[in-house]
């Protein structure tokens, strides 16, 4: 029995499913979603204390990538390097941004950023040959950079001083180890958009998991060095630490504060960014899975695009009401304080409000869990998917006789 | 049931939600009720098994090597969606995936269906089962999983291959009685000519030879023979010694290709064909004919496993009651650790039974899978050749089958002394 196909630009050939527009929307959505992840965690996590500042520093391990190489090309054994620019930096200094602050210094570092993870797609997908060439040329490049200069300077010595054991030109060895700190630098900021670019377009799950656990390394440290106690035991830090009370409920009609709205929105993304990535290497590999004739079966395409249909219309509105009920569950303490005030009357409720206890962390939680414990439990009572399913039954049923006449 | 994934983010989440707690931060403890809020949102969209799953195949029972096309169809019969569905329809692992795949993800909403459509082959003889059908609900994040089996089976019966080896008995040295309904040499109803004799009152007029009449001047009749469709029997050798050799070439695999070969030769010529087994135990098919008795030869041949180890003798005094005189008997076995086949041929064949003796040589089998030193080759194949020559000496036909040559070939081989 011949099998029928479907024609050759609607299978599920590797080449042909990526360039479909559900793989491509999810992987723009989670592109998207990497660049607000890094242009909101530089804003929230970017900046130093202002009176560290003040007392003239400089400096500080802050998500933000200028301050470390305006530090570092002041350095004097950086002027020294050959390869160094007047300005003591080997990377020129419009390439990361130096001389910009916000988001202009951001983006020719994100425009490199594409260029190298298209450059790292591009040398996975060549042969063993290839590779080993390439490694090598690098290997080769950096030791003669090592070497060359250290040559030069002991021979220009030499033919100074005479013979002599080179150990005061040991310090040209070290010149790659500048352009190392420089990438550490960029590195802080942008290592995890170049993982999370590899892992989105080069389809690696483990540049997303290192992407996001990159990120959540970051705000740890960042919490963890702002914490009351570290700060009191080691001053000089000089990281901004969050405001310890979350604030009023100010935005889209009074649902969430502005310093939740800005860290939910972090979370948010960082789902967004890991689930979309993964999304797309799991549907791929499925097809990547299938033998080659049953990537033209045309009951296999179908399913296929039911399948990744249902997961782009999951994605939006899964995480939609992801950040509704986060932003819900936060609010659920003053919720519970209005309704006990038109319970039991103003005075008890604004004495509760006024407690300290309720505005910060272990209120907030309690409150939350309980939120979001009630809407787990409303999953037995209201039969949405029911109601939905019934909805699709019908149209789809409009939809055949529509056809029929 | 929870993924990993679901119980890492909900670990996660909890640890983030108190951490953030004992260091007043924020950000960690939004981060850790973004986790918790993803998974109870997910808990929301759960799939629906309500399915009807139906298995149609092109055939039930095949040949050794034969295809079989498989159609498997999902029906969601409810009013929900199933969400990311994964089929995977059980396939013997002895079967091998020819053509398409058993498995499918899909998403079926209400009243849809899918058809999956794969080809096995299958290399082996035997009973088998396709199915159950494994269905997993799988959340679209993988979170959470669900798995359950539709106990849908269908068996699947591989016959042996059949061979045909018409030409083969004709040109050899087996004896030429095999030609159909075979003659018993008795007087009888039949078709050709014994002897002719005194006309006796009740004779019917239609006998009367009247040539002899006009020679001799009294009425003489012609008698014929009884014609009468003779038992072919075939013992097989099923015991554990016949599985030395490969998976697919071994004693037992080459004994059920000539028995089946034999038997289909038998019973297209109308002859009745009775097949025994022996090994852990005896199995007997009586002598019967027609399609029905070629049909019950292959569903018994394709159950067969090699276990056991029964003497020959025991089998030969057991069915010697059952078999007709003058009955040509086919024995197929590598005859190896067996001390009674040469007593139990020779009972046989002094019973006055046409002998013809099939065997593997199952130290040549035995030499594809392990290597046999050449001199201990050699006495094992001096010792063979004379066991072989001893059965012949009692005047069976014996067959020395080498594995690479084919049944009709080996057939052509028959010794005598």
């Amino acid at each position: 029995m011949a099998m029928e196909s479907v024609p050759p630009s609607q299978t599920l050939h590797l080449p042909r499913l990526r360039r479909r527009w559900q793989v491509l929307f999810l992987q723009i959505i989670a592109t998207a979603a990497l660049m607000l992840l890094l242009f909101r965690m530089t804003e929230v996590y970017g900046p130093c204390d202002e009176g560290f500042l003040e007392e003239g520093n400089e400096w500080c391990p802050s998500y933000e990538h200028t301050r470390g190489l305006m530090w570092a090309s002041e350095q004097p054994s950086f002027q020294s390097n050959i390869l160094a620019g007047s300005d003591g930096l080997i990377i020129p200094r419009f390439l990361m941004g130096v001389d910009s602050t916000g988001f202009a210094s951001q983006m020719v570092p994100l425009a490199l950023c594409f260029v190298l993870a298209g450059a790292w797609i591009f040398y996975q997908t060549r042969n063993d040959n290839f590779r080993s060439w390439t490694r090598r040329g690098v290997i080769g490049i950096v030791t003669l950079w090592a070497f060359i200069p250290f040559l030069i300077s002991w021979f220009s010595g030499i033919s100074s001083y005479g013979f002599h054991i080179p150990f005061e030109h040991l310090g040209s060895l070290f010149q790659p180890m500048q352009l190392l700190v420089e990438i550490f630098f960029l590195g802080v900021v942008f290592a995890p958009i170049l993982a999370g670019l590899i892992g989105i377009w080069g389809l690696s799950r483990r540049a997303l998991t290192w992407s996001v656990g990159f990120f959540l390394m970051v705000i740890g440290i960042h919490a963890l060095l702002t914490f009351e106690g570290i700060t009191d035991a080691v001053s000089g830090i000089g990281l901004r630490p969050l405001p310890a009370q979350i604030g009023e409920a100010t935005l889209y009609g009074g649902l969430i504060s502005p310093l939740a709205f800005d860290l939910l929105g972090i979370a948010i993304l960082l789902l967004l960014f890991h689930e979309a990535g993964n999304a797309v290497i799991g549907h791929l590999e499925y097809a990547v899975m299938l033998p080659d004739a049953t990537k033209s079966d045309p009951e296999y395409v179908r399913q296929f695009t039911n399948v990744i249909n249902s997961h782009v219309l999951h994605t939006i509105g899964i995480i939609c009401g992801v950040a509704l009920t986060t932003a819900l569950a936060l609010e659920f303490d003053g919720l519970m304080l209005d309704i006990v005030a038109v319970m039991e009357g103003g005075q008890w409720s604004g004495q509760v409000a006024e407690s300290l206890e309720l505005q910060l962390t272990y209120g907030k939680v309690i409150s939350a869990g309980l939120f979001l414990l009630a809407v787990a439990g409303m999953r037995y009572v209201v039969p949405w998917q029911r109601v939905s399913g019934l909805l699709e039954a019908g149209i789809a049923s409009l939809r055949g006789s529509r056809a029929e006449s | 049931m929870w993924t990993r994934k679901a119980a890492i983010m909900l670990t996660s989440g909890i640890s983030l939600i108190l951490v953030g707690m004992m260091i007043s931060h924020f950000q960690l403890m939004i981060i850790g009720l973004t986790f918790v809020a993803f998974l109870v949102i997910n808990g929301w969209v759960t799939g629906h098994s309500d399915l009807e799953v139906t298995r149609n195949i092109s055939a039930q029972n095949v040949y050794k090597g034969d295809d079989v096309l498989v159609e498997v169809s999902v029906t969601n019969n409810s009013y929900r969606r199933t969400q990311l569905l994964e089929v995977f329809d059980n396939v013997p692992h002895e079967m091998k995936m020819r053509r398409g795949i058993n498995q499918m993800r899909m998403n079926l909403g209400p009243g849809q269906s899918a058809t999956m459509r794969y080809t096995v082959r299958c290399p082996l003889r035997g009973h088998y089962t396709i199915g159950p059908v494994s269905v997993r609900h799988r959340n679209a994040f993988n979170l959470f999983t669900n798995e359950s089996r539709v106990k849908d089976r269908t068996d699947i019966t591989v016959f042996p291959q059949v061979r045909e080896v018409e030409e083969a008995l004709l040109r050899s040295n087996v004896p030429k009685m095999y030609t159909g309904a075979t003659t018993l040499k008795t007087p009888g109803q039949g078709m050709e000519f014994y002897s002719l004799r005194e006309y006796l009152p009740g004779d019917a007029f239609r006998m009367i030879n009247w040539k002899a009449f006009a020679r001799t001047g009294e009425l003489m009749v012609n008698e014929k023979t009884r014609d009468a469709v003779t038992d072919v029997f075939i013992i097989l050798d099923t015991r554990d010694i016949a599985r030395i050799g490969t998976v697919l070439k071994n004693p037992l695999e080459m004994g059920t290709v000539a028995a089946a070969s034999i038997a289909n030769y038998f019973i297209r010529r109308r002859d009745s064909v009775s097949i025994v087994t022996f090994g852990d135990r005896m199995n007997y098919l009586p002598p019967e004919t027609g399609d029905k008795q070629y049909y019950k030869t292959l569903s018994m041949l394709a159950g067969v496993e090699a276990k056991g180890s029964m003497p020959l003798q025991a089998v030969t005094n057991a069915m010697t009651s059952r078999i007709s005189r003058g009955s040509p008997v086919f024995i197929i076995s590598s005859l190896e650790g067996d001390g009674t086949t040469l007593p139990a041929i020779r009972n046989l064949a002094g019973k006055g039974h046409e002998v013809i003796v099939l065997s593997p040589s199952s130290i040549d089998l035995e030499r594809l899978v392990s290597r046999i030193p050449r001199m201990s080759y050699e006495v094992l194949k001096l010792e063979r050749q004379n066991r072989l020559t001893a059965i012949s000496g009692y005047g069976a036909k014996v067959i020395d089958w080498m594995p690479d040559i084919e049944l009709s070939q080996a057939l052509l081989q028959v010794k005598t002394v």
